[in-house]
């Protein structure tokens, strides 16, 4: 006798769940095999079936929580790549909407981390103000600092800042110089600048590294597909497997495959 | 101008159809007729032996839940607790849900070469024009009069190489008159827009520019003009009015060429055009003045974009074009790999996050959106594949398999929800949607497959023998 897995809610729109699903490792993560055998596909996202912003919040916790503090040391706030919540809260519209409005409040910053066009890492904004404070903390620039930090961050959600809106807030040429030594801006274009983490080149290397070592992985191996369970089995990267497979399957360069022995990563067609 | 249009006389024979015929009827449940469902209804007896589907055993609860829930909507629709538009809209939702390939419907095979654009005419959504990369325009009937299930989408008549006024080069956009089938426009690589009377298959009319066309478009709500907007590779979209035969004006701000136009569905002045300079700019052509709105990815957050991709709609060039049906939002491709959902009276960016939509195309991509469902969809070729995402949460419903080269153009068909694709591989598949088995009756043996028995083991008793 077979159990049926549960209807949809709306039941007359019985959807065909995608042969190759867009699962990330948190339904494996979460315990048990990645679905029945022939079942189409599990409920989606590992942080509980909703899809509203409380998904949206548990997958921000969630994602925070696999961030590698003793790597990177107490040096840098808890940081989450943005397309990480794709894979866990399942509704991309949702994140983004949510994050946005989290934003526009006041609580969270969204940073380019210089990854590329659309990466964009989150983080809360307390923690980053304390770090960030924490890390020129004894140095001449800590006033200036802390100014930047109530001023231009306080009042601007944006990820970068130009050269008038600075000038606006009473920030002139040598303060942005000494902001961009301290590491707090950095610099993008003639005159325009993103707001950035100290130190947050050993995360950025780390992760470029572990991003090249896993997808290296999957390249050589022959069919260029690998089970999950197979990439257990080789040293764990430095930023930890979960981390890095949330951010790859986010960044729809490896796609996940439900298989009888567990998910089955593959890599995206260029 | 324009001529006749196809009718009983010269087409195939065909009955008057009625307005109450936009369904197929509901396909018969347990016995009864579709509107006494609820007195007739009996569980149905076997399991449907479906062995392409994952979870064969899964569809005996689903099938019976899903006709309650059908037999539920109609009930209600009978008794007037429901609005009519419910159980249209829940039945073609279900439709566009389970489109597949189906053995029983084929389209003739006759490019020679990739299929580049399929039109299906708006009046009765009967006739589909396809246009290829040989030159060549094929006309065919959808229609299946042949009172068998199995049936090959005919040809009628084609406009090939051999034709003294074909195009030369690649036919890029063809379009139905949008109101009725007397008259279709091509345009071609070879610099024409030709305006085509079906019936005679004579050009009635061409228009010739300086740069390749990539595209042309109609409006399907114009009732006082009739312009067709033409996108070149000159930056300058030119409008051609069919009543005076010549361009009547010229739209300027784009700096590369114009890959896709389009007019609104609910505004009969208001055009859109993409460019390959990622811009998207909408156009009301009666002002003198410049486009009205350049589209924002980035909403006017200027810090967001580097200082020259201010008011660009996609980071690369912008492919394609679709309005929704009833024209409030605008969906927009580019070659980022990104499809954009735009409010198109006001031009924002509603930020719906399809994920990556691939797109290696490097002229336009011809997609198309779904009319009369209740989550829309949209139907955007993806490589070899059509992708099948729903329109305003921007989730990939699934992806349909199918051609064995890369798909150029889909076309969907609103009254039978059917989706027609054409692509490099010269075919056209039918996508049709799963159609339910009739439901064997419990009591009567008369549905039961009849068994063919080998002669050898057929019983030859006979009562003459007893007599004889």
């Amino acid at each position: 006798m077979v159990r049926s897995p549960p209807l949809p809610p709306d039941v007359i729109r019985a959807r065909r769940k995608l042969p190759g699903g867009r699962h990330g490792p948190a339904a494996a993560g979460a315990g048990g095999p990645g679905g029945l055998p022939g079942c189409p596909g599990g409920p989606r996202g590992g942080a509980g079936g909703g899809r509203g912003p409380a998904a949206v919040e548990a997958a921000l916790r969630e994602a925070a929580a696999l961030f590698p503090r003793r790597l990177l040391g107490a040096a840098l706030p808890a940081l989450v790549l943005r397309h990480q919540l794709y894979g866990l809260a399942g509704d991309r519209t949702a994140v983004d909407r949510h994050l946005n409005r989290l934003r526009d409040e006041g609580r969270v910053r969204l940073l380019h981390l210089g990854l590329g066009g659309d990466a964009l890492g989150v983080v809360s904004t307390e923690e980053y103000a304390q770090k960030v404070l924490q890390a020129v903390s004894g140095s001449p620039r800590e006033g200036l600092v802390r100014r930047f930090l109530e001023g231009a961050v306080g009042a601007c959600p944006l990820p970068g800042y130009d050269q008038r809106l600075l000038r606006q807030l009473g920030f002139g040429d040598a303060d942005v110089t000494q902001l961009v030594a301290a590491g707090v801006l950095t610099v993008r274009d003639a005159g325009s600048w993103w707001l950035a983490v100290p130190g947050i080149g050993r995360f950025v290397r780390a992760l470029v590294r572990g991003r090249r070592a896993l997808l290296g992985a999957v390249r050589r191996s022959r069919h260029r597909e690998l089970l999950l369970a197979e990439l257990g089995q080789r040293p764990p990267p430095a930023l930890g497997l979960r981390y890095l497979l949330l951010d790859l399957l986010g960044a729809e360069l490896l796609r996940s495959v439900p298989t009888a022995s567990g998910p089955l990563l593959r890599l995206a067609e260029p | 101008m324009a001529g006749r249009p196809l009718t009983a006389t010269n087409g195939p024979q065909t009955p008057p159809h009625s307005p109450a015929a936009t369904l197929r009827p509901a396909p018969r449940v347990g016995g009864g007729h579709a509107s006494n469902g609820a007195r007739h209804w009996r569980r149905p007896a076997r399991p449907r032996a479906t062995p392409a589907s994952p979870g064969p055993r899964w569809r005996i609860g689903g099938g019976c839940r899903r006709l309650a829930a059908m037999l539920g909507f109609l009930s209600g629709r009978q008794a007037g607790l429901d609005d009519p538009l419910r159980l249209r809209r829940a039945e073609a939702t279900r439709r566009v849900l389970s489109l597949e390939l189906n053995k029983d419907r084929d389209v003739e095979r006759i490019h020679g070469n990739g299929i580049n654009s399929l039109d299906i005419e708006p009046v009765e959504g009967r006739y589909m024009l396809s246009g290829g990369s040989d030159g060549v325009i094929v006309l065919y009937d959808l229609e299946n009069l042949s009172r068998k299930p199995s049936y090959t989408c005919k040809a009628l008549c084609s406009v090939g190489r051999s034709h003294p006024d074909g195009h030369r080069f690649s036919v890029e956009t063809v379009q139905w008159y949008p109101h009725d089938t007397g008259m279709f426009t091509s345009s071609s690589f070879d610099k024409t827009l030709k305006i085509w009377d079906t019936n005679t298959l004579q050009p009635a009319d061409v228009f010739h520019f300086e740069g390749t066309v990539y595209s042309h478009h109609m409006s399907s709500v114009a009732t006082k003009h009739c312009l067709v907007a033409v996108g070149t590779k000159s930056p300058k979209v030119q409008l051609c009015d069919l009543k005076s035969g010549s361009c009547s004006h010229i739209l300027q701000g784009h700096r590369q060429e114009i890959l896709a136009v389009s007019w609104s569905p609910r505004h009969e002045y208001i055009l859109a055009t993409a460019s390959a300079d990622s811009k998207v700019k909408l156009w009301d052509v009666r002002r003198a003045s410049g486009c009205l709105t350049t589209l924002d990815q980035h909403n006017g957050e200027k810090t967001k974009a580097s200082s020259e991709a201010a008011n660009t709609a996609h980071n690369g060039r912008v492919n394609g074009l679709c309005y929704t049906s009833d024209g409030l939002h605008l969906l927009t491709i580019g070659t980022d790999d990104r499809m954009r959902l735009w409010n198109s009276s006001t031009g924002e960016n509603t930020l719906v996050n399809y994920g990556k939509v691939r797109n290696e195309s490097r002229k336009g991509l011809k997609f198309a959106i779904s009319c009369g469902c209740n989550p829309e969809f949209a139907f955007v070729p993806c490589g070899s594949t059509i992708a099948v995402y729903t329109v305003f949460s921007g989730e990939l419903i699934t992806m349909l398999r199918g051609h064995y080269n890369t798909v150029d153009c889909c076309v969907f068909q609103p009254n039978f929800q059917e989706l027609y694709s054409g692509g490099k591989d010269c075919n056209i598949l039918a996508w049709i949607p799963a159609l339910r088995e009739p439901v064997p009756d419990d009591v009567s043996d008369k549905c039961l497959p009849q068994q063919h028995l080998n002669p050898a083991y057929e019983d030859a008793w006979s009562s003459t023998d007893d007599e004889g």
